[in-house]
């Protein structure tokens, strides 16, 4: 089935223009009005135009009184005007504001993403393709059960939720969570089980564990979620060796590049010139001396079962190698390494956690790559790439960069980049 | 039954095949080697069937059995040395989450890189890490105390770890004499313990095992881990006489040696007990009341038999492989001195340092020793900690 939504992306939609809602008022079926809503500021020169996101459990849905809305079999929220009686509680509710009140016939009406036509009219006249129609069904009807509770204790504007959720989601709930101590400590949290180890000895005590169910033919998923800090830095050797001998382990790292659970410290994969509490900024430093250790490209290197990156502005890209490693488990060893934002120790806004790693993919800092026993090949490849100052002006924890740690920080990009390039070049 | 001419790590290796262990996670280090490369033979011979996992080090080797342990398995490590300090941190781990598992620890100087010399002081830096330990004199006693280790670690009162420490080089690869019990009387032996549920990853109710137990919690799991740790010394005995009935073979957690009439006893662990028994034998013959008493089981430590057995005696002579830092003694020594208040009168005691990193306790050295010790019940002023290499 597919599960229709309006999507928005950020070409700039120009204050003043009105074709979306001219459209949407033209589409030919009632009540003659556009369901979606432009909201303006002029003197900020900001635009943008609100729709409903066809939510899966939206609140509209369990506030109406007289259960009018309804998540349709053609997967998005309609309205059904004979039961409706005009209060207005769900366009009250919705955060998104997707309903609308007719106000003289005492009804609420929204998009029903003009069901019946091939796309929805906005979309088609949207003349700076800022609206499009995006079908989530194949991303959705890969999800299991949420085995989250509702709510995980992370900082505010932090994405590790949405990893965590999407990662259990996609793998099912026959799997022994590992984690470390560290930010993403799920414990109680999750309805799978769950074993808590030493920040040193994840992939060893998942080994073990590992084993024993291979000894007693049991396929559960054996799931290590811990950050960078357990991996690349003091552990380093303890993923190396069970990558070496391919134990059917998961291993997702979350990489937060410092350690973030303590307060903001250098670690192998914090970037060059990057500010963290270890690698200070003054008259004599200015920020860390090093480039980062590329994790991802060590392990697929030893030649793993499955090895990827992923992140958050990617998330169908980010599903697809989850259902990958989750089929490579069953024989040896997967890791996806994740970059996942830290917006308090990188000092940026909260709202920008997921527009930051779509940057940084875009800038070439971040590459979309996976590695099947070794042979790399990209899984999304900026044609052009821009300049990384677009990526290290999103963070404060670049904000002491000069002319010349900028022109090393592209060019180890640059250098990673073609390195990446000639891995993935396949000889005949 | 065989019997067999086996070095104390193949002792080992044997007992460790017979307890049929679902795990064994194997780094290699002198003088522990020869029973990981055993294990392997056994192994790539079909004649064990566990997983074995080649692990790079020894942090590596005890956190892979714990939580193989965990999920339910049985499970083997050994190591020694810097590999025991290596992998302190989850075996501390191990213990401190009351998991049940069994290992053997070669005894091995740590002090030194060219410190690859036996001694005790490996085991000793290890001693409030909260496994059970047990210090076999001979090859045929290092594979016994594999199988009662099993019974012990597993036991649902217990749940402790246990750590089988024998001495490097003098019985890890000196050869002896040793019954090599058959597997039916072995799993009738481990029945007790094998039939237990064993996995709690297998039990949908039990979803986390964590380190996150904190304040009262903690200290209510602290205080059970310290009452089964006491509780170990009966269960210890239950075993034993259950290991005697099938194999006829008794240890106790002191084994004593002419010890009861004695009025001068030696005091001691490990393999050097042989050769204190010969000497004891030739005072004996010379008319002198003397009798060894060997710690066996030095966690839990036994304080009210070592209490009875210091009772009535005028003098100890304490032999001992390793030394306590800070307190200008050995280890059993400084342990010994803290049962003294429970005994009515208490011995003079005199410790004696020998046998460090390969050296040899010889006759000769504990000749001198005991002529210090009689001179000390004598009434005379002697040192009270002495190097016998130097005596």
């Amino acid at each position: 089935m597919a599960y229709p939504t309006l999507l928005k992306n950020d070409n700039g939609c120009p204050v003043g223009c009105q074709e979306c809602l001219k459209a949407c008022a033209d589409r030919g079926s009632y009540p003659k009005l556009p369901q979606i809503e432009k909201v303006e500021l002029p003197e900020e020169n900001f635009s943008t135009v609100s729709t409903c996101n066809q939510c899966s459990d939206g609140d509209c849905l369990d506030v109406c009184p007289t259960g009018a809305l309804r998540k349709n079999s053609a997967g998005f929220v309609a309205i059904d005007p004979a039961t409706c009686l005009g209060c207005g509680l769900c366009n009250m509710v919705c955060p998104y504001g997707g309903i609308m009140s007719i106000e003289n016939l005492h009804k609420s009406s929204k998009c029903d993403m003009c069901h019946g036509r091939e796309t929805a009219a906005c979309a088609e006249a949207c003349p700076h393709q800022v609206l499009s129609e995006m079908k989530a069904g194949p991303l959705l009807e890969s999800f299991q059960p949420d085995v989250c509770s509702p709510g995980l204790q992370f900082c505010a504007g932090c994405a590790m939720e949405l990893v965590a959720r999407v990662l259990l989601k996609t793998l099912g709930d026959d799997v022994v969570l590992f984690g470390a101590p560290s930010c993403c400590v799920l414990s109680d949290k999750v309805k799978v089980q769950y074993y808590g180890t030493l920040m040193t000895n994840l992939a060893s005590t998942a080994s073990g564990v590992s084993r024993y169910f291979k000894k007693t033919g049991r396929e559960t998923i054996c799931l290590a979620l811990t950050g960078d800090g357990a991996t690349a830095d003091l552990a380093f050797g303890t993923v190396s060796a069970a990558a070496e001998r391919g134990e059917r382990i998961l291993y997702v790292c979350y990489d937060n590049e410092a350690y973030m659970n303590t307060g903001i410290q250098r670690i192998g994969t914090t970037p060059f010139g990057a500010w963290t509490n270890t690698t200070q900024v003054g008259s004599h430093d200015r920020g860390k001396s090093r480039a980062a250790k590329d994790v991802a490209i060590l392990i697929a290197e030893h030649g793993v079962n499955y090895a990827a990156t992923a992140t958050l502005g990617y998330m169908a890209d980010m599903v697809e190698k989850f259902k990958k490693a989750k089929e490579a488990v069953k024989t040896g060893f997967a890791y996806i390494h994740v970059l996942a934002p830290c917006p308090t120790g990188w000092k940026m806004p909260t709202e920008l956690a997921v527009a930051v790693t779509r940057m940084a993919v875009s800038v070439n800092y971040f590459p979309l790559w996976e590695a099947v026993k070794g042979n790399f090949a990209f899984t999304h490849e900026v044609k052009d790439p821009r300049p990384v100052g677009d990526y290290i002006g999103l963070m404060k924890r670049f904000g002491h960069y000069d002319l010349r740690q900028t022109e090393t920080l592209q060019a180890i990009v640059d250098e990673r980049y073609r390195r990446l390039k000639r891995l993935t070049h396949k000889l005949q | 039954m065989d019997v067999k001419v086996l070095s104390g790590n193949k002792a080992a290796a044997h007992g460790v095949r017979l307890a049929r262990p679902d795990v064994i996670a194997m780094y290699p280090i002198t003088p522990q080697t020869p029973l990981a490369e055993e294990l392997a033979k056994f192994h790539a011979e079909g004649l064990i069937d566990a997983e074995i996992i080649e692990v790079e080090g020894e942090h590596t080797a005890m956190s892979a059995i714990t939580g193989a342990a965990v999920a339910g398995g049985r499970v083997f490590t050994a190591t020694s040395s810097w590999g025991l300090s290596y992998m302190n941190e989850p075996f501390m781990f191990c213990a401190g989450n009351r998991v049940p598992a069994v290992m053997v620890n070669v005894t091995r100087e740590t002090s030194s890189l060219r410190g690859v010399g036996g001694s005790r002081q490996d085991i000793m830096t290890a001693r409030d890490g909260g496994w059970i330990q047990i210090e076999p004199e001979t090859c045929q006693e290092v594979l016994d105390s594999v199988l009662i280790a099993y019974r012990l670690s597993e036991d649902p009162r217990v749940l402790l770890p246990v750590v089988v420490a024998y001495d490097g080089f003098f019985l890890s690869h000196q050869y002896e004499r040793v019954e090599v019990p058959d597997q039916a009387t072995v799993d009738k032996f481990l029945a007790p313990v094998s039939a237990r549920i064993r996995s709690k990853l297998d039990d949908p109710r039990t979803l986390h095992f964590s380190i996150s137990l904190a304040g009262m919690d903690f200290a209510n799991y602290r205080k059970m881990a310290l009452e089964a740790m006491e509780g170990a010394k009966a269960i210890h005995g239950e075993v034993e006489d259950e290991f005697a009935a099938l194999f006829g073979r008794r240890y106790g957690m002191i084994d004593t040696y002419r010890a009861d009439d004695a009025e001068i006893i030696y005091l001691t662990a490990g393999s050097c007990s042989g050769t204190i028994r010969t000497i004891v034998d030739r005072a004996r013959n010379r008319g002198h009341k003397i009798g060894l008493a060997r710690l066996r089981v030095f966690r839990p430590y036994p304080r009210e038999e070592m209490a009875r057995v210091l009772e009535g005696k005028k003098a100890v002579a304490v032999i001992e492989r390793s030394i306590c830092l800070g307190w200008n003694c050995g280890h059993l020594f400084q342990e010994a001195r803290a049962v003294l208040p429970d005994v009515t009168n208490p011995p003079k005691m005199v410790d004696f340092i020998d046998g460090l990193s390969s050296l040899d306790i010889t006759a000769d050295h504990l000749e001198k020793a005991l002529a210090i010790t009689m001179a000390a019940a004598d009434g005379q002023t002697v040192k009270e900690t002495n190097w016998l290499i130097w005596e």
